[in-house]
């Protein structure tokens, strides 16, 4: 797999508290990677340090095959972050202009016709914009640097519905016209399913889960049955996830040939399979050799 | 793994510059217009109280003065002229503009970037962090600088008249604390100083109110101390001491001295004990006969009454040549702190990832 960013052994500790550790992953180029994880997980921390903002404490990071936070690093990679902070004084025309000095890749036309498109005045201040604007506003002025690598932390947290739509349609047309790999962190599960090729659940600082999208759908199964015998086949299966209601029990398991007597077996979603993963921080999904063709490891 | 191909990595200096000026070009033409104000507000006075001296025949007092000459006798003793005009409406605003300007134009130059969020933007350009900051702190560090020298520049043309408001008789240099601190050389470096301790406090503390606070305290006791420590430390380095005449302008240091004390010795060479006269003219008499001599006047008469009894005055002072040395010795102490300051927060800013 041709990888965009990789992680060794990588660990960040705050104060006494470490946020990540151990921390041994691969983000493929050209895909857009999800990044899920309960609050604390590790998620921001993760895409500061890939985004040079922060050093690791343990560990190495690379960048598009340069150390993450070197000037070389800063050329090709992007980074929006939390509440996508933009200047509220300045005009949206003026972010465009103190962008092109501040960059060397700089795209002026497609800032601009991205901008017009969604009709954003360019004489207002961006602390006058709606919040889907000021994101829209974010992502062009990332995405007109013409990065390799996007970075995007919890983009669509303070976004309407339509709002998140837009802003997931424009990244993913932006990501395919382009060749833009994009490591994507957020809490909406459902809009994930949309776009995201890879997945990384993080838990507790330590990788839970890492692989494509596709072969970890394919490495799951929901099983449906009668009530009453969850318990036992949870055990048996070694099932990620039990929900034993009065009339039926919902198992979710790894793919084990085919379903027991009485049950059903059908397709898992991704919002299933990582609310499952969420649910249970003790399972993992990593790969192994004829699991997961992933190519992330946990130490 | 997709690798980087490309070369060139550093952006010009001249484009971090262009995009600082652009991106705070309204705080910096705000921090322009207070320094315009307060240096027009100076030249204003100057000349007012110019064309006051001119319209009473008294122009020749407008230069810096050898003591007090016959011609400028009538300032000290009308009470006019400094019932007419107010010294401390154009000193104590520039005596605060350090502590002010540094407190509410410096602090949020890095506040506002950390309390928005936006350096988490910023910080991820094409552009370092130490490249940005230098970058962004450069028109600051211009706009002060220009400010500071034209308000400066403004209390030199306000100085040879307004020292008639200041001290009595003056000295005809800017050597006391309410004169020192304002030349075009040391007012830059006090908000050079000032904006240094200020971005430094912004780059520690990273909240707006409690680095202003913090800049406010450390920069009001940085002048507190700058002037009671340091400038009266360098003022008493190494003082000539000469014989003067008692009682007259020839018993001031000529052309723009700084007299620090006079005493008189007897016909043995004994300091004749409890007279003294303090740098700002005041005068201590002991007791007895001497006390007696020299309180009753005209001055001619105690000399006269001094030389029958074989007493000699003496002064010690600082040559007027000596102050620019003094001035670059405390510009020199400033810088330091203002460049120890930026480097701090430099080092913060650059440093912690």
């Amino acid at each position: 797999m041709n990888t965009a960013a990789a992680t060794t052994a990588l660990g960040k500790r705050y104060g006494r508290t470490w946020a990540l550790r151990d921390c041994s992953l691969s983000f493929p180029a050209g895909r857009v990677t999800a990044l899920v994880g309960p609050n604390g997980a590790g998620k921001t921390t993760l895409l500061t340090i890939l985004a040079g903002l922060s050093a690791p404490t343990t560990g190495t990071v690379s960048v598009l095959g340069v150390p993450a936070g070197s000037p070389r690093s800063r050329l090709s990679v992007a980074f929006v972050a939390q509440d996508t902070p933009v200047y509220t004084d300045l005009r949206v025309r003026d972010h465009l202009r103190v962008a092109r000095d501040l960059n060397h890749q700089w795209d002026q036309r497609l800032a601009e016709e991205r901008l017009a498109g969604f009709g954003i005045p360019p004489g207002r201040k961006a602390g006058k914009l709606s919040g889907g604007q000021q994101a829209q506003l974010a992502l062009t002025l990332a995405l007109a640097r013409r990065p390799g690598l996007l970075l995007l932390d919890e983009p669509l947290a303070r976004l309407d519905p339509v709002a998140r739509h837009d802003f997931l349609g424009s990244l993913v047309t932006a990501c395919y016209e382009e060749g833009i790999s994009v490591v994507f962190s957020s809490h909406v599960l459902p809009e994930m399913e949309r776009i995201a090729s890879y997945l990384i659940v993080l838990s507790d600082g330590s990788i839970q889960v890492a692989g494509p999208c596709d072969d970890l759908l394919a490495g799951h199964r929901m099983l449906t049955g009668p009530a009453g015998r969850a318990g036992e086949l949870a055990q048996r299966l070694g099932a990620i996830s039990v929900q034993d209601g009065t009339r039926q029990s919902h198992l979710l398991v790894r793919e084990a040939g085919d379903p027991p007597p009485g049950f059903q077996s059908r397709e898992v979603t991704l919002e299933e399979l990582i609310l499952a993963y969420l649910r249970d921080q003790t399972a993992t999904a990593l790969p192994g050799p004829g699991t997961l063709r992933a190519e992330a490891v946990i130490s | 793994m997709t690798a980087i191909t490309s070369g060139r990595v550093t952006i010009p200096a001249w484009r971090v510059v262009r995009a600082a000026w652009f991106r705070n070009r309204m705080t910096l033409t705000v921090l322009l217009a207070v320094f315009a104000v307060a240096a027009g507000w100076t030249l204003y006075e100057a000349e007012r109280m110019r064309s006051w001296l001119i319209a009473h025949h008294i122009q020749q007092c407008i230069i810096p003065v050898n003591g007090v000459g016959s011609a400028c006798e009538p300032l000290l003793t009308w009470g006019r002229f400094s019932s007419s005009f107010q010294a401390y409406y154009v000193i104590f605003p520039l005596l605060g503009a350090p502590v002010v300007l540094a407190t509410f134009g410096g602090v949020r130059w890095l506040t506002r970037e950390y309390e928005t969020g936006s350096f988490r933007y910023t910080w991820t350009l094409g552009v370092g962090r130490f490249r940005w900051l230098a970058g962004t702190l450069l028109p600051l560090l211009a706009v002060a600088a220009a400010g500071a020298v034209a308000c400066g520049l403004a209390y030199d043309r306000w100085f040879p008249a307004g020292q008639w408001l200041l001290s009595s008789p003056p000295s005809g240099a800017p050597w006391e604390w309410n004169e020192f601190p304002l030349t075009p050389l040391t007012f830059t470096a006090s908000v050079l100083a000032g904006f240094g301790i200020a971005v430094c406090a912004a780059a520690l503390i990273r909240r707006t109110v409690p680095a202003m606070a913090a800049t406010a305290a450390v920069t009001a006791a940085g002048a507190y101390l700058a002037d009671t420590r340091l400038r009266t430390w360098l003022i008493t380095l190494h003082p000539v001491t000469a014989r003067a005449e008692y009682g007259s302008s020839a018993g001031s240091p000529s052309g723009g001295g700084y007299l620090l004390r006079g005493w008189l010795t007897d016909h043995a060479g004994h300091v004749a004990p409890g007279f003294l006269i303090t740098h700002d003219g005041g005068m201590m008499l002991p007791g007895g006969q001497l006390g007696t001599a020299l309180s009753t006047g005209p001055a001619a008469s105690e000399r006269a009454w001094l030389a029958a009894h074989h007493y000699t005055y003496w002064i010690s002072y600082q040559p007027a040549g000596r102050l620019l040395i003094f001035q670059a010795s405390w510009v020199g102490a400033l810088l330091t702190v203002a460049i120890v300051a930026f480097g701090l927060a430099i080092w913060r800013v650059a440093g912690s990832r």
